[in-house]
């Protein structure tokens, strides 16, 4: 049975057609459709129907009817009477910073029926639909619309179980086995470990401090030989436009118009993987804590300070942006958002209806209490700016530390504008041993020796999607996420310690 | 593993909230594992600690066999996943003093989740007004674990985690699994899944390729069907009787097999759900699972044992009103235990079953988490897959779950708590069956008790039907469907669960789930089926 006319989609909270394009908000001036995207999606994909029990949904909004259909357990079976969570007050993260009072959230199980929410335990927890929860959607798509604006008409978002989640879907939507995608030279390692066992191969562009390089990317794809290749010229492009794990580039907003025109011309889909952008920092580094909490007021950040996302200049509809609440909120909620047009939002919610169904119920009722019932767009834009001024702190204190105590010939590094991540060029080639051993070598002696000395540092080559192919330098990936900033000093001191002691450098 | 040692208290002082029964008045197979627990280090629950559910097992299994080796089955993709390679540092974390500048898990301090209260029923007072009445508010902090107040909090669970789930609610589940099935062999673990429709998208992306045939009921789950299709997998159908598919006729399927005919190999797996099976609501007996277990072993056929409504299995249907009722008295739970019909898991000598089991029927849907039982060979490259897909399930979910079955219920409680379903859904059971009974033609429709699960099976005699046979089969029933549907109700057609629509059918059936509805609304559905039936087929009322 098929179901070509996109969303028939409804459930027990009634009628589950989403739109993210209502009237009235702007995107009817837009005329422009995205375009479709049939010639690049998998064999998967396109043989992927609708489930046959989304055809009845239509019936059942029917109140006339009586079901003995669906078999979904009745909720007065589901154990739990009410769950509650204390969380900061928006207008409290506004005034006060860390300091913020808190607020309790409660949903109880009957919350809809007693007219005090849209949304409670007893829909929560049961089956719901493969675009996630309504509730929680349509916060997502108005924030989306306020942040990002797509410049075309027919954009959705979709509620998924995470990027990584979202990465595999978008991967089996758009790849065959033999496939190559274009991803930067140094990537997220997840991508290319969820990637190559589907058959797809990485091939990286090269980098500079801003990520890919466009000509670089012009050049792999106009000189695409599919003989010498044994593949099909790339029509899939993987990216962390900001704050790029592992080396903590951020695309400038011309850079990012540079790669969405070589798109254009060489018709790539891009898949923008961004969970750090909200976490953009500012460009100078403080010399001291107070200087930081100065800066950056406590408020709702502008728009105009965050940069254009690809997806907000994307007027043909050809970027898959993931969002994710793993690195703003918490990621034990395994919940994110991807947007794109409705064709391929619309496979992935098939996708979706067979392998994890929608994000656990627990996760998008606290989502929803929090974001719509509780802080607002408001207020999420205020909790960012909180986060910004915090890892602010913890950058500033990572990049004081690295000043102090690593060795400057020997270590070198750009501020980065966002993420979590820097990213430590070594001079190799001054490593008494170069020529014997060679990058991999030096990189290894460094590894080991960090290690003795207490501190653990990622290697670059571990973010190399293709191990094979010689780098010309030695990386290190640092992190001032998860570690105190009062211990900082000390773990930078061990790594200064240990490039010390592997390039005989005398101070 | 040392077997079960004397019960110390001493070995549980890291959980709070959690009675120990005395050991002498401590119901069968319970609560007592608790004081069987080995010790296990602090680090074991840390954020995204390392989990193996192998210690988390109580009894000794050397003795027992190892499971077959399945690499011949296993498909290219699940061969060559490497697994999360950041994870290879985490071994050094262990290391005294070292400080880490690897790994970006964000800091719990910016999560802006402070404190998690949940009212759930106490034990022996499960119905949803007693919840709400006399139920108890279950509290995790922030930082329980630093406080030393708890081994799992909103901290660690609200992380980063591995795919297997955390070692807190895996613990749980290995020790409910081993209670529950005597496994036959020894290198068996479990881990987390996100449901067992993800889990089935897993195993079928692990066991097959396209262009494969696999093997099922010949009614079966349709999401099974539209999870299959995308991947290039074919489904071919098993008949079936009451009992479910017929293991005959499976070996005559395999013996038969014609590669050019079929247009595939000879199938090397079978999904089958042998307890309430979805859509015929098929109870396979002891005998029956037996048999398929040794048809699949003579074919070499690895098995997809997908188990949702494992403990909705019900006391037979009487009829009668007085045996109804005392059915319905408290079990306690060595006889709960002792009723379930034995799982295919645990009559595995070989390794050969991947059991699925789900929280969605007996706890609630939308807590995403269910479990899978295999081989070690299996269940690690399960958890690699998961690790660089789904991820393990949702934090809150896992924290809840683990909060109300191992700090507040304990394995008792949860014994208790599957009691109290099977009790509600007999009774469910026993009013569309009277209501059955009392509303429906005899002459043209006719069905089998269910013994588990949620579904009732109604299969029409269609050659009674006016336009028989100038109407095929499923136009029939599809006339069928929308009259029901203009009398007010909805039933799900049979030809909607076909394992494969390109085989010849010459059956009817109607599926009516007594699971959702309050008991008024069953009767009167039923009674609305009846009079669009006797319409149908022109029989005076």
């Amino acid at each position: 049975m098929q179901h070509k006319n996109g969303f028939q989609s409804g459930s027990q909270n009634g009628d589950l057609d989403f739109t993210s394009c209502d009237a009235g908000n702007g995107c009817l001036n837009k005329n422009n459709f995205a375009k479709r995207w049939d010639h690049l999606l998998s064999k998967e994909a396109i043989t992927r129907q609708g489930s046959i029990f989304q055809a009845m949904h239509g019936t059942l909004v029917d109140p006339a009817i009586l079901s003995l259909g669906p078999g979904a357990p009745s909720p007065e079976y589901f154990p739990f009477d009410h769950t509650s969570l204390q969380v900061p007050s928006a207008r409290e993260i506004a005034v006060l910073g860390p300091n913020y009072a808190k607020v309790t959230l409660t949903a109880n199980k009957n919350d809809t029926r007693a007219g005090r929410s849209d949304y409670d335990l007893s829909s929560a927890l049961q089956y719901g639909v493969g675009t996630g929860a309504r509730q929680l959607l349509d916060f997502m798509t108005e924030h989306t619309k306020q942040v990002h604006n797509p410049p075309y008409q027919d954009w959705k978002c979709v509620i998924t179980g995470g990027n990584t989640s979202a990465l595999d879907l978008a991967l089996r939507t758009f790849t065959d086995r033999g496939s190559y995608v274009l991803a930067d030279e140094y990537t997220y390692a997840t991508a290319f470990e969820c990637a190559s066992p589907l058959g797809v191969k990485i091939l990286g562009i090269k980098l500079d401090e801003e990520g890919p390089i466009p000509s670089e990317l012009d050049r792999v794809l106009t000189g695409w030989n599919e003989d010498r290749m044994e593949s099909k010229k790339p029509h899939l492009m993987y990216m962390v436009p900001t704050g790029h794990n592992p080396t903590g580039a951020t695309q400038s907003l011309e850079r990012r118009h540079e790669i969405y025109r070589l798109a254009q011309k060489h018709d790539l889909y891009i898949l923008e993987d961004d969970p750090y952008y909200y976490i953009q920092l500012p460009a100078n580094v403080s010399e001291h804590v107070e200087d930081v909490t100065q800066s950056i007021p406590f408020s709702v950040v502008p728009k105009t300070d965050l940069l254009p996302s690809l997806l907000s200049i994307d007027t043909d509809g050809r970027v898959f942006r993931m969002d994710s609440f793993s690195k703003i909120l918490a990621p034990g909620l395994r919940t994110g958002w991807v947007t794109a047009s409705s064709q391929v939002v619309e496979r992935i919610v098939r996708a979706h209806e067979t392998s994890l169904q929608n994000p656990s119920g627990f996760s998008q009722i606290v989502l929803y209490k929090l974001l719509s019932e509780t802080w607002g767009q408001e207020g999420l834009m205020s909790w960012f700016s909180h986060l910004q001024v915090e890892y602010t702190i913890r950058r500033d204190a990572l990049l004081r530390a690295c000043q102090r105590y690593l060795p400057a010939k020997v270590a070198s590094w750009k501020v980065p504008r966002a993420g979590f991540f820097m990213w430590i060029k070594i001079n190799w080639l001054l490593h008494p041993l170069a020529r014997q051993i060679g990058q991999r070598g030096v990189e290894m002696q460094i590894y080991d020796t960090a290690i003795k000395a207490g501190v653990l540092v990622v290697p670059g080559t571990w973010f190399q999607p293709d191990p094979s192919i010689a780098l010309l330098d030695v990386f290190f990936r640092i992190t001032y996420a998860s570690l105190r900033p009062d211990i900082m000093p000390e773990a930078v001191e061990r790594f200064g310690e240990a490039l010390r002691s592997c390039f005989e450098v005398l101070d | 593993m040392a077997p079960p040692s004397a019960i110390e208290v001493s070995a549980v002082t890291d959980i709070s909230g959690v009675t120990i029964p005395d050991p002498l008045t401590a119901p069968v197979q319970s609560n007592d594992v608790y004081g069987r627990r080995r010790k296990a280090d602090k680090s074991q629950w840390g954020v995204a600690a390392p989990a193996d559910s192998v210690n988390f097992r109580h009894k000794s299994y050397e003795h027992k066999p190892k499971a077959k080796r399945w690499d011949h089955i296993i498909s290219h993709e699940a061969l060559i996943r490497k697994g999360n390679s950041l994870k290879k540092a985490a071994k050094y974390l262990g290391k005294p003093g070292i400080i880490s500048l690897g790994g970006g898990l964000p800091s719990s301090e910016y999560f802006p989740f402070q404190e998690l209260c949940l009212k759930v029923p106490q034990i022996g007072h499960f119905s949803e007004k007693e919840a709400q009445d006399t139920g108890i508010v279950i509290t995790a902090g922030k930082h329980d674990f630093a406080q030393e107040k708890s081994i799992f909090d909103i901290a660690t669970a609200f992380n980063y985690g591995q795919g297997s789930g955390s070692a807190q609610l895996l613990r749980w589940i290995t020790e409910h699994t081993e209670m529950v099935h005597d496994i036959p062999y020894q290198d068996w673990r479990c881990t987390m899944s996100i449901g067992s429709t993800s889990a089935l998208d897993m195993s079928l992306r692990m066991f097959t390729r396209p262009g494969d045939m696999i093997l099922s009921e010949g009614y079966t789950f349709a999401v099974a069907v539209e999870t299959a299709t995308p991947l290039g997998v074919r489904i071919a159908g098993i008949p079936m009787d009451a009992e479910g598919l017929l293991p005959e006729a499976m070996d005559h399927i395999l013996s038969t097999w014609d590669v050019s005919a079929r247009g595939s190999r000879k199938p090397h797996l079978l999904y089958t759900v042998p307890t309430g099976q979805n859509p015929t609501g098929a109870t396979q007996s002891k005998e029956r699972r037996l048999a398929i277990y040794k048809v699949c072993q003579k074919h070499n056929v690895y098995i997809l044992e997908d188990e949702p409504y494992y403990f909705l299995q019900m006391q037979p249907y009487t009829g009668t009103e007085s045996e109804a009722e005392s059915a319905l008295q408290k079990t306690s739970h060595a006889d709960l235990l002792q009723s379930l019909v034995p799982s295919l898991l645990s009559m595995d000598t070989d390794g050969r079953v991947m059991r699925l089991d789900s929280f969605s029927k007996v706890l609630s849907p939308g807590s995403r988490v269910g479990w899978v039982t295999a081989s070690q060979q299996i269940v690690t490259m399960y958890q690699k897959h998961a690790d660089v897909s789904t991820q393990g399930p949702a934090g809150m979910s896992q924290l809840i779950l683990w909060k109300l079955l191992d700090e507040h219920w304990g394995h008792e409680g949860y014994l208790d708590w599957l009691g109290y379903i099977r009790r509600e859904y007999t009774q469910r059971r026993n009013v569309i069956l009277r209501a059955c009974e009392k509303y429906l033609p005899r002459e043209v429709v006719s069905w089998v008790a269910p013994m588990a699960g949620m579904f009732h099976w109604l299969r029409i005699h269609f050659r009674a039907h006016p336009s028989y046979p100038t109407l095929s089969i499923q136009d029939i029933e599809e006339s069928i469907f929308l009259r029901v549907i203009d009398h007010g109700a909805l039933v799900m057609r049979g030809s909607w669960f076909y394992a494969n629509d390109q085989d010849e059918h010459d059956t009817l059936f109607f599926r009516a789930t007594y699971a959702a509805a309050p008991a008024e609304k069953i009767e009167e559905g039923i009674r609305r089926f009846g009079v669009a039936l006797r319409e149908e087929f022109g029989i005076e009322g």
